[in-house]
């Protein structure tokens, strides 16, 4: 009987310690397999056991860290202390407790994210206390947080700093958020913006036209113009870019807006300058074309006087139509010449080119009462310049002195000055005031519309003669004192 | 006689309107003047029955003028012939104003007498 209740109870231990031995199987089963990096440690420091993926991840076996210490030494070196104080806190523990983030450094160098969370796990049979820490690898996320988080930085600092205003605003056009050039251009809060909508600031676009264009714009971008009020009422052009996108599943609107005020100034300025050029061009035609007409009245009547006349009407307004065009071609050129900066090792000889202009233009000088003088020193006759550009350069000089005077004198003189030569065009003409000295060498700059001529010729002056490395500069004493032109060549 | 102030600036257009006109010496009789200011002293002083105005002149546009004598009793209802090489599309405003009409240079001597003869 006895012996048969030992035998039962000798059975029953026998099931009791293979049961033990197979739950403690599954255990280290369990954590040995564990998809999470799993690490169970004595409070003395031995490393009892660690996952598989701990060693995946890491690239370290059980072997290559048998105790914490090792493990902090390798995967935090010089930031272990630290650690080593949290894990010697886990030996004290009573329940599960998370302890947050740490950044390890795999066997390769890699650095990741673990979250860690422990719990007490009894004793080992010699007394020690046991943990197991779980980790769970939290790079990735925490990769993509970073990543959206710069990106959300990126796209604030755009919008934040971007030169335009920034609108964001939802389908029915209530403004979610504006960026500080808006709130400043509009005088309004960003608090006031964030509290309007588009209608309450845009003017300009018709506002049954919002919805498509909003709806257009989630398709792809779209560009309008537009006006905005201020908050003072007063309203100004703009140009915008509308782009339509999802976020969290709302549809949203970006709208880059900007001043549009100086666009629409070069504008009209661009459209004058091409109606004073075309002016410009039409007119000697135009003239002709009437002197013609006139031409074939008079000699209808044999009106010999009429016919001489009309003809040299024609004649001149040709000869300046030739001369306009000209100047643009030559203009052109010279925009592909200052490009292109061939080296020009050319000379040309002062007193055969002034002294031809002086001849060309006695002969069309007839009704006005203008005497030339020219006066080239010996010293300062050649000059580093190819002779078609100093007969472009003179010619032009020399015409504008006689276009703006009536009557008086043209003197042209050339004297050295260092290693250059100095070239003056001097005339007792019309003179020019300050305000339209500053802009006479800009390309079809005229003082006024009426003037003749492309406004083309000072403007290819200054390109001839900073081409040769020269200075050209315009002096008057003002209206009806006559105008000085120096110019600064190298001497040839 | 009718009486035509022609405002233009350019000395060869002067000629021009001087020979168109020749043959019109009993029908019409012209004054020209290169200045918009002195024209505009000119019409306070004499009676004109049309003003032919060029437009790109200087120191004062035909634009100013037509704006001075608009603005003036007593010479606002003068007719004014507009004769320009600028197309009207520019002068909108002008079109829609009684007692002015528009001729783009270049012009024969039979459209601009045409249009004198509509107008006076």
């Amino acid at each position: 009987m006895g012996a048969q209740v030992i035998f039962r109870d000798v059975t029953e231990r026998k099931q009791m310690v293979d049961a033990l031995r197979e739950s403690e199987q599954r255990f280290k089963s369990a954590v040995l397999d564990s998809p999470h990096p799993v690490i169970i440690h004595a409070q003395d420091g031995e490393i009892i056991q660690i996952s598989r993926s701990w060693t995946d991840i890491t690239g370290y076996t059980q072997r290559d860290i048998p105790t914490v210490a090792d493990w902090t030494e390798k995967a935090y070196g010089e930031r272990k202390a630290p650690v080593r104080k949290d894990i010697k806190k886990l030996y004290g523990i009573k329940k599960r407790t998370h302890e947050g983030e740490y950044t390890i450094k795999t066997k390769s160098g890699k650095m990741r994210v673990w979250e860690f969370s422990s719990a007490p796990l009894g004793h080992m049979p010699d007394g020690r206390r046991l943990v197991i820490s779980i980790a769970n690898d939290v790079t990735q996320r925490k990769e993509a947080e970073e990543d959206l988080r710069e990106s959300e930085e990126r796209f604030r600092m755009i919008f934040e700093r971007a030169a335009d205003m920034m609108f964001l605003h939802d389908q029915k056009g209530n403004i979610i958020q504006v960026n500080n050039n808006a709130s400043k251009s509009l005088q309004y809060s960003r608090k006031d913006l964030e509290n309007m909508t588009v209608k309450d600031i845009e003017t300009g676009f018709p506002s049954e036209k919002f919805k498509d264009i909003w709806d257009m714009a989630m398709i792809s971008p779209q560009t309008a113009e537009g006006v905005l009020k201020r908050k003072d009422g007063t309203t100004f052009p703009i140009d915008v870019n509308i782009s339509g996108f999802t976020y969290r599943g709302k549809k949203m609107v970006l709208v880059m807006a900007r001043d549009a005020t100086e666009r629409k100034k070069l504008e009209q300025a661009k459209a004058h300058l091409m109606r004073d050029v075309t002016h410009g061009l039409k007119t000697p035609i135009a003239i002709s074309q009437m002197a013609l007409y006139v031409c074939k009245d008079g000699m209808k009547r044999g009106d010999i006087n009429v016919i001489n006349e009309t003809h040299e009407i024609v004649s001149n307004n040709m000869k300046m139509l030739y001369k306009d065009i000209d100047n643009i071609l030559t203009s052109t050129t010279m925009d592909m010449r200052k490009r292109d900066k061939a080296p020009l090792k050319k000379r040309s000889s002062l007193k055969g080119i002034v002294n031809g202009i002086v001849r060309d233009v006695k002969k069309v000088l007839g009704r006005k009462d203008i005497e030339t003088k020219v006066n080239i020193s010996p010293k300062a006759n050649k000059v580093a310049i190819a002779p078609r550009d100093a007969r472009i350069l003179l010619n032009c000089l020399v015409d504008n002195a006689v276009k703006f005077t009536e009557k008086g004198t043209i003197v042209i003189t050339s004297s050295p000055k260092n290693k250059h030569v100095e070239i003056k065009v001097r005339d007792t003409g019309c003179g020019i005031s300050k305000k339209h000295i500053d802009r006479i060498f800009e390309k079809f700059y005229k003082r006024h519309p009426a003037v003749e001529g492309s406004g083309l010729g000072l403007s290819i002056c200054k390109d001839i003669v900073q081409m040769y490395n020269g200075d050209i500069q315009v002096k008057s004493e003002g209206v009806n004192k006559g105008t000085t032109v120096v110019v600064t060549l190298p001497k040839g | 006689m009718k009486k035509i102030l022609i405002v233009e600036d350019n000395t060869e257009m002067q000629k021009l309107y001087k020979n168109m006109f020749r043959s019109k010496e009993g029908q019409y009789g012209i004054e020209v003047e290169g200045d918009a200011r002195k024209a505009f002293k000119i019409l306070a002083d004499k009676d004109f029955d049309l003003v032919i105005l060029d437009i790109i002149m200087e120191p004062m546009d035909g634009e100013s003028f037509f704006a001075c004598i608009r603005e003036d009793s007593k010479r606002k209802n003068i007719p004014v012939l507009v004769v320009s090489v600028l197309d009207q599309d520019g002068l909108d405003y002008m079109k829609k104003l009684k007692k002015v009409e528009f001729l783009q240079k270049p012009v024969t001597i039979e459209e601009l007498m045409e249009k004198i003869a509509s107008m006076i």
